[in-house]
């Protein structure tokens, strides 16, 4: 006679299994969900590329017009093109988190598959959505002339690097979402602080080199880090990779701590 | 109560929801609780069916959720070898993706390989009867259609026990008797099952024990005939009060 379990309850283990063993359910969930947001336009495939470098377009004219030479970083356009990309990931990871619980409930009650595992969807959606922004940065940096290098094979991982972020950020906005739901409208304003604070068009190092404290206050923010990491390995920017390595490491894990810590409160609430 | 040959075991399971009021012309909500499960203790043994009849509010739906995991119990416990599920028509609908790609992503949700999830797909709208719509967007389909898919889908993989929540209201006459059909091939091989429904019929006809639910406690659980003759007997002197009044 099989025993008795209390139903309540999951553990870290079982989480981690699930994940594991839905992990294709998950990818295309994740680039089904895509599919559906393009699939009202002609030609969806491609929207999921021309969407993406309008933005650059409009990003790098607005900038490129307004913004003083002496602030902008070097390579200016392949430049503000990686830090949209990277910025973007971050965004939709952030945005997509907000729906989370409504939009898996159906699934979970269906399925049974852990929110846990609706998250990871969740960044394989994002990568999804980046891929057509790597396709751009690299078209990109051989049409401004920038030298190709064996660096500019391992940009992507920087992505690939930024899931476990992704995921924070994610788990974040999901569980705070679902105690505050006004918490959207600070989300939105919350993302354009980060956005300019991230050093996408202008350089952080030259605009902010008369006051250390801030530079360093700057140096935190994962953005910005991953912002450097993809422009060290495709533009050649010097960077210090060790230290920027391990900043992110440590940023990263605080904020999965955090996530898992919000999303785990959030996600019993959900149930109860 | 012994829980060695239970297919779920509830003990003291009461659940209260936390939600807020919101008044005309007041700005901010009030909290306030609503209790939905009051101390409630159930078995369900090994290959029972078992009905659950009461009104509209009366905790059925949350009963079943508590069951199945869905919702965690304010206080008590749930218990099951193995989850239970709930049948159920929520799911995944990605209303601009076509049919055939709604009904292929739930059949991967299910646990199908891509080459799997194909084939079934195609048997599954056929089944019901949707041939017609299968390249068109999911949108397109009117409520009974998605019903009618819903169904089959939900009932893809057979589960250990088996909770089923007004499943046979949706569709239209015809779609029902095969629908019957169907659950009742499902229901012969699973473990436990609970059915809850309004329709008494559905009650007599599949169950041999029924739960009458009234304000979020049990107040009858026996034979299905008795369970019916209460809540019939118990409803009409409800109505005789809310008609006095």
């Amino acid at each position: 006679m099989a025993r008795l379990k209390n139903l309540s309850r999951n553990s870290p283990g079982q989480i981690i299994r699930d994940i594991w063993t839905r992990r294709a359910f998950l990818s295309l969930l994740g680039y089904s969900r895509v599919k559906a947001s393009l699939a009202d336009t002609n030609a969806a495939g491609f929207w999921w590329l021309l969407e993406p470098a309008l933005q650059v377009a409009v990003y790098g004219t607005i900038f490129g017009l307004i913004l003083p030479v002496s602030s902008r970083p070097d390579n200016f356009v392949i430049s503000l093109i990686i830090g949209v990309a990277i910025f973007q990931t971050y965004q939709s990871a952030s945005t997509r988190g907000t729906n989370l619980f409504k939009e898996s409930r159906g699934l979970e009650e269906n399925t049974s598959i852990s929110p846990w595992a609706f998250v990871v969807s969740t960044v394989i959606e994002t990568h999804v959505k980046t891929l057509a922004f790597i396709v751009i940065v690299y078209v990109a940096a051989i049409v401004l002339g920038v030298t190709p290098t064996w660096w500019w094979l391992a940009f992507p991982l920087v992505f690939l690097w930024s899931s476990f972020f992704l995921y924070a950020v994610s788990l974040m906005t999901a569980g705070i979402t679902r105690y505050f739901p006004s918490f959207t409208k600070v989300l939105s304003a919350l993302n354009r602080l980060i956005f300019y604070s991230s050093g996408i068009f202008w350089s952080i190092e030259k605009v902010l080199s008369d006051s250390p404290p801030l530079l360093a206050l700057a140096e935190l923010n994962p953005v910005y880090q991953f912002i450097v990491m993809g422009r060290g390995l495709l533009v050649g920017y010097e960077v210090q990779w060790p230290w920027i390595f391990s900043i992110n490491v440590l940023s990263t894990a605080l904020l999965l701590m955090i996530g898992i810590l919000v999303f785990s409160r959030a996600n019993r609430g959900n149930h109860d | 109560m012994t829980d060695a040959s239970a297919a779920v075991l509830l003990k003291d399971v009461t659940k209260v929801f936390k939600v807020r009021q919101r008044y005309p012309g007041k700005i901010f909500t009030r909290p306030t609780e609503v209790v939905s499960l009051n101390n409630v203790s159930l078995r369900i043994g090994h290959g029972e069916v078992v009905g659950l009849i009461g009104q509209n509010g009366s905790g059925k739906t949350t009963l079943l959720k508590l069951m199945s995991g869905a919702l965690n119990p304010t206080s008590g416990k749930v218990m099951a070898p193995s989850r239970p599920r709930l049948i159920s028509l929520n799911g995944l609908e990605l209303p601009n993706l076509s049919v055939l790609e709604n009904t292929e992503l739930m059949l991967r949700a299910h646990g199908r390989d891509a080459k799997e999830a194909r084939v079934e797909a195609f048997d599954i709208i056929g089944l019901a009867e949707l041939n017609d719509k299968t390249y068109l967007p999911y949108q397109t389909l009117s409520t009974g259609m998605r019903a009618r898919l819903g169904f089959f889908l939900t009932t893809i993989n057979q589960p250990k026990v088996l909770l089923m929540d007004e499943m046979l209201s949706v569709a239209d006459g015809r779609f029902q008797s095969r629908a019957t059909q169907f659950l009742s091939a499902m229901m012969s091989r699973a473990d436990g099952v609970v059915i809850s429904s309004h329709s008494m019929e559905t009650i007599i006809a599949n169950c041999s024990r029924a739960i009458v639910l009234q304000a979020g406690q049990i107040v009858f659980d026996g034979l299905s005939q008795g369970a019916v003759d209460f809540y019939s007997s118990t409803r009409l002197t409800q109505d005789n009060i809310a008609a006095a009044k």
